[in-house]
């Protein structure tokens, strides 16, 4: 190119194009600096933060047509031969995975002493643990590897999957099962994101089933996962994964959203206690996430999460049609999202805790709380190089006592306007464990399908604690009892009990029977 | 802000130069002056008062030698005073570790400085322009133009460095031409190609063979020409952008590159490469020492002077001393063996392991200059010289190869000057002109492409999310 000479026509052309882009670009961008110039003008901001605003302004997805031009730059970056790009690497099948080995620099096998004294204590309580190894994506098959690229997580996984085994934990390995071979990775996971898709999850789901009824007995009836009871679900063109998003659509390509939903009856509620949601209904009401599948957002929205939502430290399933009165603790990673949902179909309740971000309690506390039939942890190869899935803590000096502080007996509450209708039942001290219990809930007018039980810190105006009881299961027989401990610290901290959800109790009036209120010592 | 930045592009630019253009010409000298110090603040806004009182301080000082031209104590002075500012924020911390490994009685901690931008440049354009007035130049006449000499913006980070006298009528009254609104852009978008499609993306692999990951012959070869081609198209394309944002302002820079690896001597690659620095520091220091006047001896102590100097203002390491020294020493043999003056005499394949020698030297000068130590240059070095006990190569070093090679080959017809060379070997005719064409063409394809590569390296998606 001729240095800096407008070369006739074409370099007139080529400068004006230019320009004319650049103008474009900033008129369509304004906002991006015209708001923070006017914040700073104005004094509302200092200038660092004008020009923090800025910046970020520019790097956020306000930028006009930025998926556009994620897209040709992935696009761009195919058509160059990049196999490694924006930290997201291709492999030979044209599947996408990260672009540095998640456990280079760790090694799982540290951790199998917590695993193996988890599993131990959990069977001091008599409550059976099972461990589910699941694959990282591609973590067996070093042929889709490009060559020059190495991965050290499938071989750490193995001694990892091994020692557990040496040690005496009952270990369900699905990694070959899932992706032994290249025909597994493309039909049970998602190619442009770290997760499997609604097949990989089904699959599981059938031989955790089968490993479920080895441990607990006939009462855990494999055959609801049977092929032709579920309905295979596909969305075209639907799905960006994680990586797909780092790198663009026309790196890769998109993916089909894959989910199954129950063929026969169901009738279940989904609580996600960190949104105060409670979802009721079908299958399909309870657990998927509508949102997902009504418009497609490539880059905003992730659609792998049409499955209850996302990971939150604390989802609960209530299956008021299960074939069994069973409870099962899964403690787990993403992977979890779709497989949940189908082994809901399977248990009476299914609680799910996410411990990278569970912090109400110990996980051994709530075991000792709650006393599940099972507990599992499910966990793929990625998640093993991060230390708080195998914090499983210990059960602070342990209940030796449950002393009743409260006997309330029938706690009715009258309809009001007020979304926020509670009744205070005690104070509560900091650092202590109680156990609140209920003997039925009737709904005397409203539609009070599920009720709120908080401790709320007054002084602070925060609520510490939350359970939401789905009012139809617990009638019938499901949980009726919350234990909780109240974090340290003084305030002026209460027991509520509200007549419906947190926030949602307009026109519902209910009478909670049978209140009681007890302290672990 | 950087050149290569989305706020840089999408507002500074286009408000500052339309802005520049349409105000009447009185008003332009200050509103430059303004946006020129808003461009420092925004990621120095603590700097911005340095600047300022070193535009202050050289002011008065320029009034003042003006006033009374050949009083040397004034000048030592201010040039004193200059290298004290660039001594305290660039050297003292590297100074004061090195005491304490020679008197470790020296127990105390290290001042953490942070390092203006562009300090070592608008340094020397003070020193420069001192200098300058000295020997009778004109003094700026008031403090606005001697703030916008220092402080504007376009060559204010990465130069070229800029002497005075080259710009004093323009500040004074300059023109705003299409023609240099178009070809400054032109220039402009030919730098920001550069940087962002071949320096940035061949730095990927640059950094992967000097952090280790190509522990391999071919591998450390493969990382020292990525470097050596990263480093050029970094600096070159900044200062094209420097240069073309300064005709769209009505300035003239200088050039500061030339095809330096078409050099056939050090000494040439040198006065190619960093023309501006190279030429500052012959009049301000090789020439004032004596220069090639006086005898073998002294010259040899003049350039070395020099080249440790010019290694010192690369950065406050042993690394860029060394680097400095060697290319002295290359020098001081390349005259000593008058290798210039016997090359026309030479036969062509001697004249092309000539030019092959000067770019090893160069290639194993850029490995030191790369390094974090003298050690860790030495072991890259002895590891592209096979001389590490590594394999020749590896699968890791064709990933990275393929990875690449787009624009390694790209980077070495650019750096080689292949498509210019063709052009004029075309002579004129309909092929020579659809090629300039398609040229344009190809240049704003690449404009938006290096466009894309702004936004995708600020798109950092959370791995995965939904909580």
């Amino acid at each position: 190119m001729e240095r800096g000479k407008t070369t006739g026509l074409f370099g007139r052309a080529a400068a004006g194009f230019g320009a004319l882009f650049i103008l474009l670009m900033a008129g369509m961008n304004a906002g991006l600096f015209l708001e923070p110039v006017g914040e700073a003008l104005r004094g509302e901001i200092s200038f660092e933060e004008m020009t923090g605003k800025i910046a970020g302004g520019y790097r956020s997805d306000a930028l006009w047509l930025k998926d556009a031009w994620v897209a040709l730059n992935g696009g761009a970056a195919r058509l160059t031969g990049q196999r490694l790009y924006n930290d997201v690497l291709l492999l030979n099948n044209g599947m996408l995975i990260y672009g540095t080995d998640p456990l280079a620099d760790t090694e799982p096998t540290e951790n199998v002493e917590q695993v193996r004294a988890f599993s131990e204590a959990l069977g001091d309580m008599d409550i059976p643990y099972l461990y589910v190894q699941l694959p990282m994506k591609a973590d067996l098959r070093q042929a889709v590897y490009p060559e020059g690229v190495a991965y050290s997580a499938g071989e750490k996984a193995d001694r990892w999957v091994a020692d557990l085994m040496r040690a005496g934990v009952r270990v369900l390995d699905l990694r070959r099962l899932l992706a032994g071979t290249e025909a597994d990775l493309e039909r049970n996971y998602y190619r442009t994101d770290q997760h499997w898709n609604g097949d990989g999850a089904f699959l599981a789901f059938g031989k955790i089933l089968e490993e479920a009824r080895a441990l607990l007995g006939d009462g855990v009836d494999t055959s609801v996962s049977r092929e032709p009871l579920w309905q295979r679900n596909v969305l075209d063109h639907w799905f960006l994964g994680s990586f797909g998003k780092r790198v663009g659509e026309l790196y890769a390509g998109t993916d089909a959203l894959l989910w199954r939903t129950p063929r026969f009856e169901t009738e279940m509620s989904c609580t996600v206690e960190k949104h105060k949601s409670f979802y009721r209904g079908t299958y399909t009401e309870a657990n998927l996430r509508e949102k997902y599948l009504l418009e497609r957002d490539y880059y905003r929205d992730n659609a792998y999460c049409v499955t209850v939502g996302g990971d939150y430290p604390l989802v609960q399933h209530r299956n008021a049609l299960a074939p069994n009165p069973l409870r099962v603790l899964v403690l787990k990673d993403s992977f979890a999202l779709p497989l949940q949902c189908y082994l809901s179909t399977a248990f009476a309740q299914v609680d799910v805790i996410d411990p990278r971000h569970y912090t109400a309690s110990t996980l051994l506390e709530y075991c000792r709380w709650n006393h599940p039939d099972l507990v599992m942890s499910v966990l793929n190869v990625s998640a093993l190089g991060d230390k708080r899935n195998f914090a499983f803590g210990e059960a602070q000096g342990g209940p030796e006592t449950e002393r009743t502080v409260l006997e309330a007996g029938d706690v009715p509450l009258e309809a009001t306007e007020s979304p926020h209708h509670y009744q205070r039942l005690m104070n509560l001290e900091g650092g202590k464990t109680y156990r609140f219990s209920f003997g039925k809930v009737e709904a005397a007018a409203g539609n009070a399908e599920a009720v709120s039980v908080l401790v709320f810190d007054f002084q602070r105006t925060a609520i510490l604690r939350h359970q939401i009881f789905d009012v139809a299961f617990s009638n019938a027989g499901g949980d009726k009892t919350w234990t909780f401990r109240v974090p340290e610290g003084e305030g002026e901290i209460a027991l509520l009990v509200y007549a419906g959800i947190h926030g949602s109790t307009a026109g519902n009036a209910v009478i909670f029977r049978d209140v009681r209120v007890s302290l672990l010592e | 802000m950087l050149f290569t930045s989305l706020e840089f592009l999408l507002m500074f630019l286009p408000i500052t130069v339309l802005a520049h253009t349409a105000l009447p010409k009185k008003a332009r000298n200050p509103f430059l002056l303004l946006a020129s110090l808003f461009f420092y603040a925004w990621g120095e806004p603590s700097f911005v008062l340095v600047m300022m009182g070193s535009i202050l301080v050289n002011y008065l000082f320029g009034l003042y030698l003006s006033a009374r031209p050949g009083q040397r104590g004034p000048l030592c002075l201010i040039v004193c005073l200059n290298l004290a500012l660039l001594f305290v924020f660039k050297y003292l911390t590297f100074t004061l570790r090195n005491l304490r490994l020679l008197f470790p009685a020296l127990g105390a901690d290290l001042p953490r400085l942070a390092l203006p931008l562009g300090i070592s440049f608008f340094t020397f354009q003070a020193i420069s322009y001192q200098v300058d007035v000295y020997r009778g130049g004109k003094a700026a006449a008031d403090p606005l133009e001697m703030g916008l000499y220092i402080a504007l913006f376009p060559q204010l980070i990465a130069g070229p460095i800029v002497r005075y006298p080259d710009i004093r009528e323009r500040l004074e009254a300059r023109q705003i031409t299409l023609e240099g609104l178009r070809g400054g852009f032109l220039r402009f978008m030919e730098g920001f190609c550069k940087k962002v499609l071949l320096a940035n993306v061949l730095a990927r692999t640059a950094d992967a063979a000097f952090s280790g990951d190509l522990g391999t012959v071919c591998g450390a070869w493969l990382g020292a020409v990525c470097y050596a081609l990263q480093l050029y198209f970094d600096f070159s394309g900044y200062s094209d952008m420097a240069i073309g944002l300064g005709s769209m302002l009505g300035f003239p820079f200088p050039e500061n590159f030339r095809t330096p690896y078409l050099s056939v001597t050090l000494s040439e690659f040198w006065r190619r490469w960093h023309i501006t620095l190279g030429s500052w520091f012959r009049d301000y220091v090789y020439i004032p020492l004596g220069g090639s006047r006086g005898g073998g001896g002294r010259t040899v102590r003049n350039l070395m002077i020099v080249w440790l100097l010019t290694g010192l203002w690369h950065g406050a390491e042993w690394t860029f001393v060394v680097w400095g020294l060697m290319n002295g020493l290359l020098i001081v043999a390349e005259k000593g063996l008058r290798l210039s003056e016997r090359r026309a005499s030479l036969p062509r394949p001697v004249r092309t392991l000539q030019r092959g020698g000067v770019l090893l030297a160069v290639l194993l000068g850029w490995v030191v200059f790369r390094s974090a130590s003298v050690g860790e240059a030495l072991l890259y070095t002895r590891r592209m010289l096979g001389l590490a006990g590594e394999p020749l190569w590896d699968p890791a070093f064709l990933f990275h190869l393929r990875q690449a090679a787009v624009f390694m080959a790209a980077g070495l017809l650019m750096a080689f000057a292949v498509p210019e060379r063709l052009l004029k070997r075309l002579g004129s005719g309909t092929l020579r002109e659809g090629l300039r064409c398609a040229g344009q063409v190809l240049r704003v394809v690449l404009f938006l492409w290096a466009f894309t590569f702004l936004v995708m390296n600020a798109h950092d998606p959370f791995i995965y999310f939904n909580f």
